[in-house]
């Protein structure tokens, strides 16, 4: 087993606020990690930093023993990582086909293959969107719209992909239907880092998680190991979560 | 896998609106004060068209779109006359003039937002007029620059009788118009139209998609002023139009011609290519209609000279804005052109998957 991105060090401050101190973590490829960690953990910074959102202060990132600290978005998805943000980033006049269809598409300004067609229908196959394509984004429903940011990630192509907080504010049942989505990407051979504030769905899914707190990483391991953790219970789980 | 991606909805009323007009001439319909009118409007339309690819697709707020067409003019016209080279050679050199400043008004686009772009875009313009001021010398400044009949195209010398020249210069810009926007639609359906209306739409979302935002920006600045700049480039050396100027009804670097570019598009509807043709010829149109009013009906006295028609439109403007921010097409025919159909096709073979 390979990793597949590692963090070195990193750090980012806003202001005097440390949200991310000195972290460095390894992700394997092929697994499902679950990142984890109280509001304000800095779970969703670390995400901005892979991609390029935000520029660390310090450390460096690497993706495929490539260093990528620094690159630009657009670049770092072409490398293939792809993130799904909790709120939609999709175009709103552009039907859910076109949407896709547009992470599909090539960079270069002169391409051959317009729209590679695959991608874009599998991806709407296994969010099940298939029968939506020519809908608007706005028509869907909100377990809809999360898999439509999901599916927009996959259309892209990636080998890595990042996926925060995809189970709020959905059902138990839109929960399920979405983790076995997730296993699915998995199985085709996609590395998957989840964050998710859902803890019991976490642990069903993945084979390791990292806990965060304040900005570093206090646990890293197997579900039983982390569950187990007291200074993770102390810091963040509880009794009642688990 | 073949796909039909989009209706033709937008070609079939394009070559209608070119059937027509080419036309008109044929049928003996048209009165000869309506051809200087027409052949303006005819070039006024690739300005529109040429805008909204930038305004109406990309989003990008250019109030200067006359920089483009001015740019080209004065690089044509200047060399034309100054070096005696002929048109077919200044004319795309004008153009590609104006594909440079397009890039270069491009790249503060990059970082640049909503009014701060359109403030930019307006400096410039603003900027390249005092330039030919500046330079009175060699432009002859805001009483503009003659030509001579070597420097015109098409070539009409002052031996050929001007209702002929007229009718020559109407289809020569009529197939001016029509090259340019079907090349200019052509590009609005491509995947480089798709980038340029996500980048509107949410260009983060562009982005993630993987998509260098910057880089595209750049390219609809660079085919909006190609198409702009070789308009106004071919616009100056026409026989029936000898005089180069910056600013006053034919001025090439005027404000009123950027805002009225504006207009049309927004008449017309913004993002579809067709509407603002529809509304460069529905305005130019009224507004000859207009100025011959007064000559025919005393109430309409007070219309006298450019400035109400002007005023006029800029009124009508501002209600549409308020009103029916989405152009004068009705909806349905906006559905036909932009909200185009996925292919069957496609349908059919993801449900087989
Ligand atoms: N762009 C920013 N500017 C200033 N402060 C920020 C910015 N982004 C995040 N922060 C702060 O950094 C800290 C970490 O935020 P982050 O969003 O990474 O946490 P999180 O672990 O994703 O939390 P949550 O579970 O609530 O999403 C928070 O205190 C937050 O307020
Ligand atoms: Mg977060």
């Amino acid at each position: 087993m390979s990793v597949i991105l590692e963090t070195r060090q990193i750090s980012k401050a806003f202001g005097g606020l440390q949200a991310v101190h000195n972290l460095s973590f390894r992700v394997q490829q092929g697994e499902i990690t679950g990142l984890i960690g109280p509001n304000g953990a800095g779970k969703t910074t670390v995400f901005n930093l892979v991609m390029g959102t935000l520029k660390p202060d310090q450390g460096r990132i690497h993706f495929k023993d490539r260093d990528i600290t620094g690159r630009k978005t657009y670049q770092i998805v072409d490398l293939g990582i792809a993130r799904a943000f909790q709120i939609a980033q999709c175009c709103p006049g552009k039907t859910i086909f076109e949407n896709l269809e547009l992470c599909a598409c090539s960079n270069r300004l002169f391409s051959r293959s317009k729209y590679p067609s695959a991608p874009i229908l599998q991806a709407a196959e296994q969010a099940g969107l298939t029968s939506e394509l020519e809908k608007l984004p706005g028509m869907l429903p909100q377990a809809g719209l999360r898999r439509l940011e999901i599916a927009r990630a996959v259309a892209t192509s990636p080998d890595l992909l990042l996926l925060d907080e995809p189970f709020a504010g959905l059902t138990s049942g839109e929960i399920g239907a979405l983790s076995r989505m997730i296993q699915e990407l998995r199985d085709q051979g996609m590395t998957i880092v989840l964050v998710d504030h859902n803890v019991r769905s976490v642990m069903r899914l993945v084979d390791r998680v990292l806990v965060m707190s304040f900005g570093q990483l206090i646990a890293d391991g197997s579900p039983g190991k982390i569950v187990a953790d007291p200074m993770v219970q102390q810091a963040y789980l509880g009794t009642d979560h688990v | 896998m073949t796909q039909r991606r989009r209706s033709p909805a937008s070609y079939i009323i394009f070559g209608s609106i070119v059937g027509v007009l080419a036309l008109l001439p044929l049928l003996k319909l048209l009165p000869t004060s309506w051809y200087a009118p027409l052949i303006f409007a005819n070039f006024f339309a690739i300005f529109a068209m040429s805008w909204d690819l930038l305004g109406g697709y990309a989003g990008q707020m250019n109030l200067g779109h006359a920089l483009f067409i001015g740019v080209a003019a004065y690089t044509s016209g200047l060399v034309s006359v100054h070096l005696g080279w002929p048109p077919w050679f200044t004319i795309p050199l004008g153009a590609c003039a104006a594909v440079i400043v397009g890039a270069l008004i491009g790249i503060p686009a990059i970082r640049l937002r909503g009014p701060y772009l359109a403030l930019v875009t307006l400096l410039a313009l603003i900027a390249a007029y005092k330039l030919v001021l500046i330079y009175s010398d060699v432009t002859e400044g805001i009483s503009g620059m003659s030509f001579s009949p070597r420097s015109f195209f098409p070539p009409l010398g002052y031996d050929v009788p001007l209702a002929q020249v007229k009718v020559i210069t109407y289809y020569y810009s009529l197939g001016l118009m029509t090259l340019i926007g079907l090349a200019l639609l052509w590009v609005a359906r491509s995947r480089w139209g798709a980038i340029f209306e996500a980048i509107r739409e949410n260009e983060a979302a562009v982005e993630a998609a993987g998509l260098n935002p910057a880089k595209f920006k750049v390219v609809a600045f660079m085919v909006s002023a190609s198409a702009a700049g070789l308009a106004g480039a071919a616009y100056v050396h026409l026989p029936i139009l000898p005089v180069l100027q910056p600013g006053g009804l034919d001025g090439v670097l005027s404000l009123d011609l950027s805002l009225s570019i504006i207009v049309a598009s927004v008449v017309g509807g913004l993002g579809t290519i067709i509407g603002p043709l529809i509304g460069a010829y529905v305005m130019k149109l009224s507004e000859q209609y207009l100025s011959e009013l007064p000559l025919h009906v005393d109430a309409f006295r007070f219309l006298e000279g450019q400035g109400w028609i002007t005023l006029l439109f800029l009124v009508l403007l501002i209600v549409l804005v308020l009103f029916a921010p989405k152009g004068l097409l009705p909806a349905f025919l906006d559905r036909l052109l932009r909200r185009q159909a996925v292919d069957v096709e496609i349908r059919e073979e993801g449900r087989k998957r």
